[in-house]
């Protein structure tokens, strides 16, 4: 038996200890943590105090906790006094940031809770902007009701010639009573939008074959249900994310930013809401910081009530997009357009590069998580929504493949899907797209400030530029989930053109030979074509929830 | 001397790395933000460890975000006089599995309670260095792995710290709670166990 003991430790000792490390889980895992620490800190702030203090209160002796209830008792009743002999607005101007964003976030969700039909205006306001490229990309994302009773996301895209600006308008009606709402959006009288529900069916405005804007109706699911909380979509806190839960999980991004006066007279406090780097390591961070410069939001507050008057984006220290509330009114429901009959579309032939239009990010619907780890190719190739690549053939050098789907709403206007090949000798391969660099901006300004020189030109009419050094570590770094292995600070890098119009890039975990790279590029395909080549097998469940690939 | 150089250079990692945990720690008790930074650092050990000792995924899931939440809240608790950080955490993590087990009002696995390698590859779960081993080879150790788990979670503690986590029998004595003779004679009763269980098919 002392043999076989002995061999089970041989064994044991030589074992390769297994490893489970699955990036679904960390971010599931950094999800709830990044929860847990939000609310302790809002908690500590809320009790004025730091953790450790706070763990000491927690070591009273059991008489205490009654004494300290007593005193807190005392203490509220005594502020309750301090705040009635003192002016609204004194405690308006103490209230801490986050506090006043929690209220004006309750304010808004009560516009949609009173008695009868409620009609709101806004209007987003395009602001002139010199760059033509931020001007180019200016976006906003929406949240409209599907059949199914979830929400989605629309891209509002808002481009415009630089130096030029412009008005959308956007007006809304909602009954509490019933779930019915229309929401339409328009730029001088045409709509550009429209969602609605009108107790049966649900209604969008969607382009047909011509690409010419009609209303689509659809018969709700049976299990339909219209959302609880209709701030969450029609609300002017929409885009910042679900405000509720918004101000709970990301306090520590919110400061004061002052007061003003609002175009009627009357006092308002400003509050900033930052970037949003949680979770980010301090390289990821840098990169952010790089990409989005200064980037904010403002949230301007009303004195009098708390609502909240106006959002304004700010990206990379210029006004990128502002919204203001004009008006919230009751309405009579013969008044409200709840199946769009009546709504002028605007027409295909007067979209141009530089007016506003919506589209519709298939399958993406806001509860998704931000990153899906092993999609199949299939999923990536339905759901981008551009044309997305991947190599016909493996590299030759690379023993697995993993697809992984990222989704930033802040940062990507589509998804974006990171392919990552890894190889047994390190020199992994990383495949990286989206759809958010346009090319006027590539081949002019940036291309110019990385110094890009093209390598190759392939017969499939991709092109490519080789990217500063710095680049492809920062890529692969991305991918170290699947490789575990430290980027080689030699690693190769590379932008590529494709005839879709998408600008993907590619690293590799070490050298490349141009005969490497050019068999790499040669072999690029459109992932439609891919699955023309190689049909996918039937999906499981699990592949079409997108935690495995085929 | 090449040996030498690569354990000196290790030690000389573990030392900083004690440094780094202290000063993180001493901030995370006044900067909630700070803790995160360590939480990226003992994630996937926690995790892993957590998966090796039940190959459950949401009970590892579980085991890793009640570890950390205790080990937030019990930040002033931790004397880097005393220990380590990281066997600070390991002994929280052992801890959670141990109530975990205990609520569960049994200590030993049953047949299909775990995930297998197998499935565990198809869901794309094991790592590439685990993946890479020969089929043969991996076949024995998914063997020797579900063997030590359906032993008695002291025993299986005492394995996993040992082999897989590569604690040494102090550390493991500290995270464990008990003299370092005690985990002499779980490991040596646990391999017996082990040798009964596997007769006649270990191979070679």
């Amino acid at each position: 038996m002392a043999t076989k003991a002995d061999k089970i430790h041989n064994i044991l000792k030589s074992m390769e200890p297994p490893e489970f490390v699955n990036p679904k889980h960390q971010a599931v895992l950094r999800g709830q943590l990044n929860e847990m620490v939000a609310n302790k800190m809002l908690q500590e702030a809320k009790a004025g105090h730091a953790p450790a203090q706070a763990r000491e209160g927690r070591r009273m002796k059991a008489w205490k906790p009654a004494l300290a209830a007593g005193i807190a008792g005392l203490l509220a009743c005594g502020a309750l006094l301090w705040l009635k002999f003192h002016s609204a607005g004194d405690a308006f101007a103490k209230m801490p940031a986050f506090s006043l964003f929690r209220e004006a976030c309750a304010a808004e969700e009560s516009l949609f809770k009173g008695e009868g039909i409620v009609s709101i205006v806004n209007e987003f306001i395009v602001k002139p902007i010199s760059d033509p490229a931020m001007a180019h990309v200016r976006r906003y994302w929406l949240n409209s009701l599907a059949p199914s009773g979830k929400l989605r996301y629309d891209m509002l895209r808002l481009p415009a010639n630089p130096r030029e600006g412009y008005i959308v308008e956007d007006r809304s009606w909602y009954d509490q009573k019933s779930g019915r709402f229309a929401r339409v959006m328009t730029v001088g009288h045409k709509a550009i939008f429209a969602n609605s529900f009108d107790g049966k069916d649900v209604y969008l405005l969607e382009p047909d074959a011509a690409g010419a804007l009609i209303v689509v109706s659809k018969p709700v699911a049976a299990d339909f249900r219209p959302p609880r909380n209709p701030a969450e979509f029609m609300g002017i806190t929409a885009g910042l994310g679900r405000s509720g839960a918004f101000v709970e999980k990301k306090s520590n991004l919110i400061s004061d930013a002052g007061e003003v006066t609002l175009p009627d007279g009357s006092a308002a406090r400003v509050v900033k809401i930052n970037t949003d780097t949680t979770g980010m390591t301090g390289k990821e961070m840098k990169d952010m910081k790089e990409r989005m410069g200064d980037s904010y939001s403002l949230i301007t507050i009303r004195k009098t009530d708390n609502t909240i008057a106006q959002v304004e984006t700010v990206i990379k220290g210029q006004s990128y997009l502002v919204i203001r509330r004009l008006a919230v009114a009751p309405a009579s429901a013969s008044e409200v357009p709840w199946n769009l009959v009546g709504i002028e579309a605007q027409p295909a032939s007067a979209q141009t590069p530089s007016t506003p239009s919506v589209n519709r990010i298939p399958k993406i619907e806001p509860d998704d998580k931000k990153t899906r780890t092993n999609v199949s190719v299939q999923q990536m190739a339905e759901k981008a929504g551009y044309e997305a690549y991947i190599f016909a053939a493996d590299p030759p050098w690379t023993v697995e493949r993993h697809i992984d789907e990222i989704h930033d709403p802040i940062l990507l206007p589509a998804l974006g899907y990171m392919t990552t090949y890894c190889a047994r000798d390190g020199r992994h391969v990383v495949f990286a797209q989206e759809n958010n660099l346009p090319a006027p901006f590539v081949e002019g300004p940036l291309a110019e400030k990385l110094k890009l020189t093209v390598v190759y030109t392939s017969p499939n009419g991709l092109k490519v530029w080789n990217l500063p050094k710095r680049m492809a570590p920062g890529l692969l770094q991305a991918a170290r989930t699947w490789t575990k292995d430290v980027p080689l600070a030699d690693s190769a890098g590379y932008l590529i053109k494709t005839p879709a119009g998408t600008f993907p890039m590619l690293a590799v975990n070490g050298a490349l030979s141009d005969d490497e790279l050019h068999a790499l590029i040669d072999s690029l395909i459109p992932a439609k074509e891919y699955l023309k080549k190689f049909p996918a097998p039937a999906a499981t469940g699990a592949e079409k929830a997108g935690t495995t690939s085929p | 001397m090449a040996e030498e150089v690569a354990i000196l250079s290790c030690e000389a990692a573990r030392e900083d790395r004690v440094e780094i945990d202290a000063e993180l720690v001493r901030k995370a008790r006044t900067c909630a933000k700070a803790f995160t930074d360590l939480y990226e650092f003992y994630y996937p050990g926690i995790f892993n460890y957590a998966m090796r000792t039940t190959m459950n995924v949401s009970v590892a899931e579980d085991v890793t975000s009640e570890t950390f939440l205790k080990a937030f809240e019990g930040l002033t608790g931790f004397d880097p006089e005393k220990g380590t950080f990281a066997g600070w955490l390991y002994r929280i993590a052992t801890n959670v599995m141990r109530d975990h087990f205990r609520k569960r009002s049994r200590e030993v696995l049953r047949e299909g309670d775990e995930l297998t390698y197998d499935l565990l590859r198809v869901k794309r779960m094991l790592g590439p260095r685990t993946m890479s081993q020969p089929a043969e080879q991996l076949e024995q150790h998914q063997r020797l792995h579900k063997a030590i788990l359906r032993l008695k979670s002291a025993y299986r503690l005492a394995i996993v710290l040992y082999y897989f986590e590569r604690k040494s029998q102090k550390e493991i004595a500290a995270i464990m709670g008990c003299t370092v003779l005690t985990v002499r004679w779980r490991l040596h009763h646990a391999r017996h166990l082990l040798a009964g269980r596997l007769a006649g098919n270990l191979g070679g």
